[in-house]
């Protein structure tokens, strides 16, 4: 089993992934930075950015367990850098699990509209989880948790906006030659 | 490689203190940290892990970041004050929402920064990347973690190109601008962002596919990570204290004046 996930994505793939995971992580830093913090224009930009970059690796990388190993990674260096996300690590890891499954659902990567069904599940269900885990920390004040679901409203829609922009890159990309697949 | 952007230059010729203490032993105590303060849920169990991660922190001897992280923090409890202020004028259903139930989720806030601060301030990324292949992680994440972590200084760079080339072009990248014409800079900046990313990432990987990485698993290290004595009991120490912090948990659990909270 191993040694065949050894052999699951070829070394130009990890690369791709190790590219676009670095790319998600400044271009959203920068955003963020460039609209001063709690900014919604910001905030909605910085998700359609990541969703953006998402949807078009996985529309390089075609395979099973693509979307997995970009948050395992993403993950991993947030926490070698600040230690943040230690506490978003479970909601992200099971986003994508759930967002694997409906790519898989979908009929697999290779499908046209696989990639994208499967980012939609991972944003809808990285911010439900993300909310219980709040929730979870918050407990003994809930309230806190309803006044940033606002944020997290204008955050969900900055991700499905991406989606619609991300299959409009990988059209421009694939018309250059770019993504072939 | 490029050490972490959080640690000044001059840290690796630090010893001593936290520095000399295992990367493995501060990512074993953050992970138990963190989840033994979302677990318990009394004032004083809490108190107790509070204030043990306090010294933790405290002995990575960086007085001015933690004095940041604090204010940070009692900014944030000041902001969720008013929020409760908010709440509790406009909501009636929560009116019974109490200000001192604000304490604990902030100890706990606050016990989790303890111990992530000096994972972040008193460890080099050559550090992390030498305990990430000593755990014996797979290539397909030991690789994409290298690229990520070697790539976000060259991005950082091509941001500055892109930013330059657009200037030359009439138009200043502000934070102005993305507010007022969002969709006509991000499209600005994205884009040639998004040709480079890919381009970059097939140059980068044919060159390591012609460079056979991937062949060979018996990788030399440019440095071998030791574990001490030190490590061993620093450990112990912090075992200890969630075990009591536990038990306190069991035994005292919240205070009388504190139940019932919402």
């Amino acid at each position: 089993m191993l040694k065949k996930l050894k052999n699951h994505w070829t070394v130009q793939e990890l690369v791709v992934i190790g590219v676009f995971a670095a790319a998600a992580k400044v271009l959203t830093m920068f955003v963020a930075l460039a609209g001063g913090g709690m900014n919604p224009v910001t905030l909605l930009l910085k998700n359609v950015i990541f969703t953006t970059l998402f949807v078009v690796m996985l529309f390089k990388v075609r395979k099973t367990g693509t979307m997995l190993l970009f948050s395992a990674v993403t993950m991993l260096v947030s926490m070698m850098y600040m230690g943040a996300g230690v506490a978003s690590l479970p909601a992200m890891i099971a986003a994508a699990l759930l967002g694997e499954f409906f790519i898989f659902a979908a009929g697999g990567p290779g499908k046209p509209w696989a990639p994208v069904i499967g980012v939609a599940v991972y944003d809808l269900a990285f911010r439900v989880v993300s909310v219980f885990i709040s929730w979870l920390v918050m407990r003994e004040n809930p309230a806190l948790v309803f006044m940033v679901m606002p944020i997290i409203g204008i955050g969900y829609l900055g991700a499905l906006i991406g989606l619609f922009s991300g299959v409009k890159a990988v059209k421009e990309l694939r018309h250059a030659g770019i993504v072939r697949n | 490689m490029r050490e972490s952007f959080a640690i000044d230059g001059s840290a690796e010729h630090i010893s001593g203190g936290l520095h000399s203490v295992d990367i493995r032993a501060k990512l074993i105590i953050t992970l138990a940290a963190s989840v033994s303060s979302v677990a318990i849920s009394g004032l004083y169990p809490q108190l107790m892990l509070f204030s043990f991660s306090f010294l933790y922190a405290a002995s990575m001897r960086k007085v001015k970041i933690l004095a940041i992280a604090y204010a940070f923090i009692f900014f944030i409890a000041a902001l969720a004050v008013i929020c409760m202020l908010v709440i509790n004028m406009f909501v009636p259903i929560m009116k019974s929402a109490s200000y001192t139930s604000l304490v604990i989720p902030f100890l706990r806030m606050a016990t989790m920064i303890n111990v992530i601060l000096p994972l972040a301030f008193t460890t080099r990324i050559q550090s992390v990347l030498t305990a990430l292949k000593s755990l014996r992680l797979a290539l397909y994440i030991y690789l994409p973690v290298a690229v990520m972590i070697r790539f976000i200084p060259t991005f950082i760079n091509d941001i500055k190109q892109v930013a330059e080339t657009a200037k030359i072009r009439g138009v200043k990248i502000t934070p102005a601008g993305f507010i007022t014409k969002p969709v006509f800079m991000t499209r600005l900046l994205f884009m040639p962002l998004l040709f480079r990313s890919l381009r970059t990432s097939e140059e980068l990987g044919i060159a390591a596919e012609l460079k056979g990485l991937g062949l060979n698993d018996d990788m030399t290290p440019y440095k071998s990570l030791e574990w001490k004595g030190t490590d061993t009991r620093i450990l112990i120490a912090a075992a200890l204290v969630i075990v009591c912090a536990s038990a306190a948990q069991i035994i005292i659990g919240t205070p009388e004046g504190m139940r019932g909270m919402p």
